[in-house]
């Protein structure tokens, strides 16, 4: 089924891209003394990796219930 | 502060809550009611993976390196991008194969040997008992820092005074009430995951309580907490990463990828994603929902940790930072709270970590064991105390292991090392999911080397530091050997412990792993499985069978023997599961369901044993019944055997095969029973130098007669013996089976039946069979004793097999060929219609000789009282060879020999030994054919005997196939005889028959005339002929009906035949007509007709016709002469009326005459009447003359009204002389009618005078005049005196009148001019009342 094959390679570039996010060299971008509104920058872009990748597992998760 | 009393008391409170919640889970799984089938409660039972380690030592991580604790839980993040197609699959593979821990996934995967599996097991438990002590610490710890703010060496107090013992107590029962209390081939524990979730639940409400406390009440958000450390030189380096080894980059992707494969393989994570998992659909929610727990309970995790910085706590206490800031801070219940969801996280994570563990020791470990020691029997009813035992067993090791050996090492590395101790599975698990190719090898390779190398540069450097090895160890290398040094593994050095040890211990695994698998090759059972888990998403295909079982127990064997391992209740449940797998009742099972079942069987035991002690149990247990494996395709098993044989064995079978396809090539080549078995013995005798062989076949009566030999003298041939039962001949016959004697002077009291030359050495005897008969024995001697090898008698079985199969097949054909040729010569018998009796008897006789291949034959028929027998027919064989010239006809039945007995006995006679003394015989004549066997069989019809039928000197013996082909073939000649004499009968009958019809119809006094649709005339009788004057055979078949009718006259025959007025359809009766005589001439003919009829279609028409010529010739005769009566009557009458007259006038005119002067006045007088009967006569005359002279009539159509109106007119005048009436009803439409009007005018004048004359006193004359159909009618009458009875025949006769002066021709001749119109006149009269004539004409000529 290609449809299936094709959200497999997309659940595979979630898994891919958030292990990419979290280690370096991106995580050298945050990685510095700065804060947004008080929390420090690599702090947040943790979280917001972090919340991005539950969003999307939940997205994923939801358009394959839905499909079958 | 908080009392011990107090915290004790909340502890034990809320296990016993948690206790109730399990129990209660339990019961609903009973009950057939899940409480955790829900992805929620599966998603939320994932969170077993948060320990006290997530409680407590991500508080202390943060405090010290930062954000590094993070990568902890956004592994499980990412990774959970892998479970829809991971961890289903594992799922899937682990549901289908009952698969409850990762040793019996390996396991099952890699074989089934049982030492990867124990491997496995070892190192996970190595891995896991310091984690679980970890978990054991931490309550006490944390209930001694609730209850007195001390932090207490544990090695300082005795183990009775130590929480952390009683608290493993508590958590070993609570282990073995919810995950042991009975055996569960699923392993399943409702209660336990139920409980699991509730601690989830507190744990997260704990934490989150506390972090809300510290960020919101202590200080103003998470604003101030992140600038406040920002702000502080000491502490601002932990809002970065890569400041130090202890938070390096290197560092953040090893914790990773641990934590990416810890999700997976830690024991309780494996048990509670994989083999608690209730559909695999909650994976769906799993996978976000469990990121999102582990989101939330480390939301707080940085504030709790800085919160404690900032609040001045030491950092060196940082991992029990959570209980220690509310308890400074003056909130003891909320770190009461906190405490309890320690507790929980620690409780589950040991209870669930225990079963899971305690499973796989038991599956991997203790079975194998039994069963290499042989105790499986005696350990089967104890499994359930073991599987306490070894939880009971792995809490104490947890403890007495951190109580004894880990003081020293922090908390948050021994999670570390736990997690870089169960990575090590990680390449032989994936392998097994996704690479055909890794072997069992490999995997073992790979996890050695790979716990070898985790042991040895993580562990061993906190062993070197609790002292159990020299400290030279870590600084010099073992032995010196720098480059071994465990933290500095050759050489590799700045890198931190862990990084490390895992890059090591991962680099070997994977590398000895995928090496060793591309060297090594995959075992059958190896590459089956790695079929079916790698393609576990593929289509099931059914693949060919290629194994079976030669017995097999019944299902109810299979569950008694199941219950010893599953209990009673499970075994039914299992029972039923299968029987709905399969859907086929038990006893239409083949070979494929009892493999299923067996299957099955092993994965049911499996779930309790696991793969490797189920295998051999079950195998051990079918094997103990006598069922083994058998190849379904045994051909194809020789030949991957022979692979195996040595190269002496190879050429040694392809000799015999060699020998056998020659045999084959022989027995292929005739059809022809000796030909077969000369070409047998042909072969043992040149190709395998076999000294004698000998064929002996069974006849039908168990004889067995020597067919064939070679070596042996030729008179053995024809040798009969009848075999017994006790020698080896019977046994061979019996069994049947190949029987070799090595020494046959051992058995001299069995070797009844052999020949002598047989039993000098040794030899073997080899039944002839078939599928179902045993046709014959072959034999083999040699005079060397002990000849024969096991290869011989292999070698003899096969060729007697064929040599049986062969027979059996010449034997069919010969019985087919025999009927062919039969049924052949009863076909030719019936075609032999037009054959004398003698060619039918014949050559049914030579057909019989030919098909019971005998020399002699001789036919004889039998008389009606069965008493005498006539010789019909000698076979030519038999006439040429014997010498008896005149051999006599009529034998009577008394005197016959032994040939009579098959009329007196009533049955078919064999005699195959003529020359043995018998009763019946009575010799034959010299010079007659020398008889040495004789068959003859007595015809039947009926219960009669008809003939006697024999045939001789067969070569030989003559048998129930003999009896049954000349029985068969004699009935047919009978039938054919019978069928002839039948016919002969029915055709002298029919032409009885013809010939009775000919006369018939010739000598018929009618002419008799059929002729068919096409009007040919097909009968023609001699009386027809002659009636129209031809010859029958020129008319016959040549000449058309229409040509010896008139012109026209057959249609009108035909018309008249169809119509029902002439004597009904189909029928004419009496017509008369006219037929054409031969020289033209019209024959007046009666004509009674028929029309002939074949199943109601019309086929033609006869007709029966009588002369009438002579008939009409004596009509005209008497017309003639009554006619002359009445001419002769007229003349009479005439002479009469003129003699009258003429006397008178002759009278008077002599008297005038003679006095002319006297008396002129009488004179007068008499002249007057002279003159008035002179008149008289005149008138007469012309009456007469009309009548005679009557002419025919001019017709011209007229009005009959307006004649009549004028005739009237003339009569007028004397109708008023005698005072008479005129009526006229005349009809106004009457239409032209053909006349002469003076023929007819006369004629009503003559009928009208008439009626005047009759009405002398007056009266009523009138006319009428009218229609009626397409006549016209005039109806004249009178009321006058009427004309009495007595004369009206008479009144249309000339000359007749009832009046004195009529002339008697008035109605004469007006009858005959109404004949001549085609009308009619008709009279009707009453005397005194009047008279009607009633005159017809018809409207159109």
């Amino acid at each position: 089924m290609p449809a299936l094959a094709k959200r497999r390679k997309l659940w595979a570039l979630g898994g891919i891209m958030g292990f990419l996010l979290i280690n370096y060299p991106v995580l050298q971008i945050f990685n510095l003394h700065t804060a947004l509104g008080g929390i420090p920058l690599l702090v947040l872009y943790l979280h917001g990796v972090w919340m991005a990748a539950i969003f999307a597992l939940y997205a994923l998760g939801k358009s394959l219930t839905s499909q079958e | 502060m908080l009392s011990t009393g107090l915290v004790a008391a909340a502890a034990f409170g809320y296990l016993l809550m948690l206790f109730a919640i399990a129990y209660y889970g339990d019961r609903q799984r009973a009950r057939g009611k899940s409480i955790i089938a829900n992805p929620y409660i599966y998603a939320l039972s994932l969170a077993v993976y948060c320990t006290a380690w997530t409680f407590y030592g991500s508080v202390g991580k943060a405090a010290t390196s930062g954000v590094t604790f993070l990568t902890i839980y956004l592994g499980p993040t990412i990774i959970a991008f892998s479970w829809w197609f991971g961890l289903r699959k594992l799922l899937r593979i682990c549901k289908e194969n009952n698969l409850t821990t990762m040793s019996d996934f390996l396991t099952l995967r890699y074989g089934k040997g049982a030492f990867l599996g124990a491997l496995a097991t070892v190192g996970v438990l190595l891995a896991i008992t310091p984690y679980i002590g970890l978990q054991l610490k931490s309550i006490s710890d944390t209930f001694n820092i609730l209850v007195s703010k001390e932090f207490t060496p544990t090695q300082a107090i005795p183990i009775y005074q130590d929480t952390a013992f009683y608290v493993a107590l508590l958590l070993a029962m609570f282990g073995i009430l919810f995950g042991a209390r009975h055996l569960d081939p699923m392993e399943r524990h409702e209660g336990l995951v139920a409980a699991v979730v509730f601690e989830s639940l507190i744990e997260l409400l704990a934490f989150t309580s506390l972090g809300l406390l510290v960020t919101f009440g202590l200080f103003s958000g998470w604003g101030e907490i992140f600038q406040r450390i920002q702000q502080s030189p000491e502490f601002q380096q932990l809002l970065l990463v890569n400041t130090g080894p202890h938070n390096s980059y290197t560092l953040l992707l090893v914790l990773t990828l641990l934590a990416m494969g810890a999700i997976h393989f830690l024991p309780r994570m494996f048990h509670m994603a994989v083999v608690e998992n209730t559909n695999e659909k909650h994976i769906f929610t799993a996978i976000w929902l469990f990121p999102l727990y582990l989101l939330l309970i480390n939301l707080f995790v940085m504030p709790i940790a800085f919160g404690g910085l900032l609040l001045g706590l030491p950092p060196a206490q940082a991992d029990t930072f959570v209980l220690r800031i509310p308890l400074e801070t003056g909130h003891p219940f909320l770190a009461l709270l906190v405490f309890l969801g320690g507790l929980s996280a620690s409780m589950a994570m040991v209870a669930v970590a225990s079963i899971a563990v305690s499973t796989m020791l038991l599956n991997s470990l203790v079975m194998p064991l039994a069963i290499r020691l042989k105790m499986q029997e005696r350990i089967t009813p104890h499994l359930l105390t073991i599987k306490r035992g070894a939880i009971l067993l792995l809490i104490l090791l947890g403890y007495f292991g951190y109580h004894l050996v880990w003081p020293t090492v922090m908390l948050v590395d021994i999670g570390l090392i736990a997690f870089c101790g169960v990575m090590q599975l990680v390449p032989a698990m994936v392998g097994a999911l996704y690479w055909r190719d890794a072997t069992r090898w490999g995997a073992i390779a790979g996890l050695a080397s790979g716990f070898l190398l985790c042991s040895y540069t993580l562990v061993l450097p906190y062993l070197v530091e609790a002292g159990w090895f020299p400290q030279s160890l870590l600084t010099a290398g073992p032995y010196g050997l720098a480059f071994l040094k465990p933290t500095a593994f050759l050489g590799l050095s700045g890198l931190d412990n862990l990084s490390h040890g895992f890059f090591w211990s991962m680099l070997f695994n994977v590398g000895t792993f995928v090496g060793v698998s591309l060297f090594t090759n995959p075992s059958p059972v190896e590459e089956e499985q790695a079929r079916r888990f790698v393609g576990v998403f593929e289509e099931e295909r059914e693949l060919p069978l290629e194994k079976r079982y030669t017995f097999f127990p019944t299902l109810d064997h299979l569950t008694r023997f199941l219950e010893k391992f599953i209990g009673p209740r499970k075994a039914k449940e299992a029972r039923q599961a299968f029987l709905r797998q399969v859907a086929i009742p038990e006893s239409d099972w083949g070979d494929r369901e009892k493999l299923r079942l067996a299957g099955f069987v092993e994965r049911t035991v499996a779930r309790s044993l696991g793969p490797a002690a189920a295998r051999v149990i079950v195998e051990g247990y079918l094997s103990s019944l006598g069922s083994r494996m058998e190849d379904v395709f045994d051909l194809f098993g020789r030949i991957s055997s022979s692979l195996e044989e040595s190269e002496q064995q190879l050429k040694r079978r392809v000799a015999e095969l060699s020998v056998l396809f020659e045999a084959a090539r022989r027995l292929a080549s005739s059809l022809y029973i000796p030909d077969l078995l000369e070409g047998v013995l042909g072969v043992l005798e040149e190709k395998l130098g076999i000294e004698k062989c000998s064929v002996r076949l069974l006849d039908e009566d168990g004889f067995l007669h020597m067919k064939g030999s070679r070596g042996l003298p030729p008179e053995v041939r024809e040798q009969v013996g009848k075999p017994e039962a006790d020698s080896l001949l019977g046994q061979c016959l019996l069994t049947p089976q190949v029987l070799s004697v090595a020494d046959a002077s051992l058995v001299a009291d069995r070797l009844r039946g052999l020949l002598e030359e047989e039993v000098l050495g040794s030899l073997v005897l080899a039944p002839i069979t078939t599928e179902t008969l045993t046709l014959g024995v072959l034999t083999a001697a040699s005079s060397q004793k002990g000849y024969f090898t096991r290869e011989h008698v292999e070698f003899f079985q096969s060729l007697a097999g064929q040599l049986g199969l062969a027979v059996r097949t010449a034997n069919m054909e010969e019985a087919l060929r025999l009927d062919e040729s039969r049924l052949e010569a009863v076909w030719r018998l019936s075609q032999m219609t037009r054959a004398t009796l003698q060619e039918i008897t014949d050559f049914a006789l030579e057909e019989a000789v030919r098909l019971t291949k005998s020399k002699i034959g001789y036919l004889a028929f039998m008389n009606e009282e069965e008493t005498v027998l006539t010789m019909q027919a000698w076979s030519k064989t038999a006439m040429a060879e014997c010498a008896i010239t005149d051999k006599p006809i009529i034998y009577p039945l008394e005197t016959t020999g032994l040939w009579g007995e098959a009329v007196r006995q009533r049955r078919p006679i064999i005699t195959n030994d003529y020359a043995a003394a018998n009763p019946f015989k009575k010799g034959y004549p010299g010079g007659h054919v020398a008889i040495r066997r004789h068959l003859n069989i007595p015809v039947f019809d009926g219960d009669h005997i008809v003939a006697v039928a024999g045939v001789g000197n067969k070569d030989e013996d003559y048998d129930e196939s003999d009896v049954r082909q000349l029985t068969l073939l004699m009935n047919g000649m009978w039938w054919q005889i019978k069928r002839q004499r039948a016919e002969e009968a029915l055709t002298a009958e029919v032409e009885r028959g013809i010939y009775f019809q000919h006369l018939l119809i010739h000598t018929c006094m009618d002419g008799i005339v059929a002729n068919d649709m096409a009007g040919i005339i097909r009968t023609f009788n001699e009386t027809a002929a002659h009636i129209l004057g031809y010859q029958p055979e020129e008319v016959l078949g040549t000449m058309n009906i229409r040509e010896l009718y008139a012109p026209s006259q057959l249609q009108e025959i035909d018309a008249k035949i169809h119509d029902s007025a002439y004597g009904g359809p189909g029928t004419l009766e009496n017509y008369e007509t006219r037929m054409r005589h031969k020289n033209g001439a019209l024959v007046p003919v009666w004509l009674s007709a028929r029309l002939l009829y074949e199943n109601d279609r019309e086929i033609g028409m006869i007709g029966h016709f009588k002369d009438l010529r002579e008939r009409k010739h004596m009509e005209e005769e008497l017309l003639r002469s009554e006619r002359l009566a009445i001419l002769g009557k007229m003349a009479a009458h005439i002479s009469h009326e003129i003699k009258n007259p003429l006397m008178l006038i002759g009278g008077f005119a002599r008297q005038v005459l003679k006095d002319p002067g006297a008396n002129p006045e009488k004179n007068q007088e008499k002249l007057q009447i002279i003159v008035d009967e002179v008149r008289r006569l005149e008138d007469f005359l012309v009456e007469v003359g009309n009548y005679a002279k009557f002419s025919e009539p001019q017709k011209t159509p007229g009005d009959l009204n307006a004649l009549i109106q004028e005739t009237c007119l003339r009569l007028e005048p004397s109708m008023q002389e005698s005072k008479i009436e005129l009526s006229l009803q005349l009809d106004p439409h009457l239409p032209p009618v053909p006349f002469d009007p003076a023929h007819l005018r006369q004629v009503i004048l003559n009928i009208a005078k008439n009626g005047i004359e009759a009405m002398e006193g007056g009266g009523i004359l009138s006319i009428a005049t009218g229609r009626r159909g397409e006549r016209a009618f005039v109806v004249i009458g009178d009321t006058g005196v009427g004309i009495p009875p007595e004369v009206r025949e008479k009144i249309f006769q000339p000359f007749f009148s009832s009046k004195a002066k009529g002339s008697g021709l008035g109605l004469a001749i007006s009858q005959k001019i109404i004949e001549a119109h085609q009308g009619e006149i008709a009279i009707d009269s009453e005397p005194h009342k009047g008279t009607r004539v009633t005159i017809f004409l018809k409207t159109k000529s």
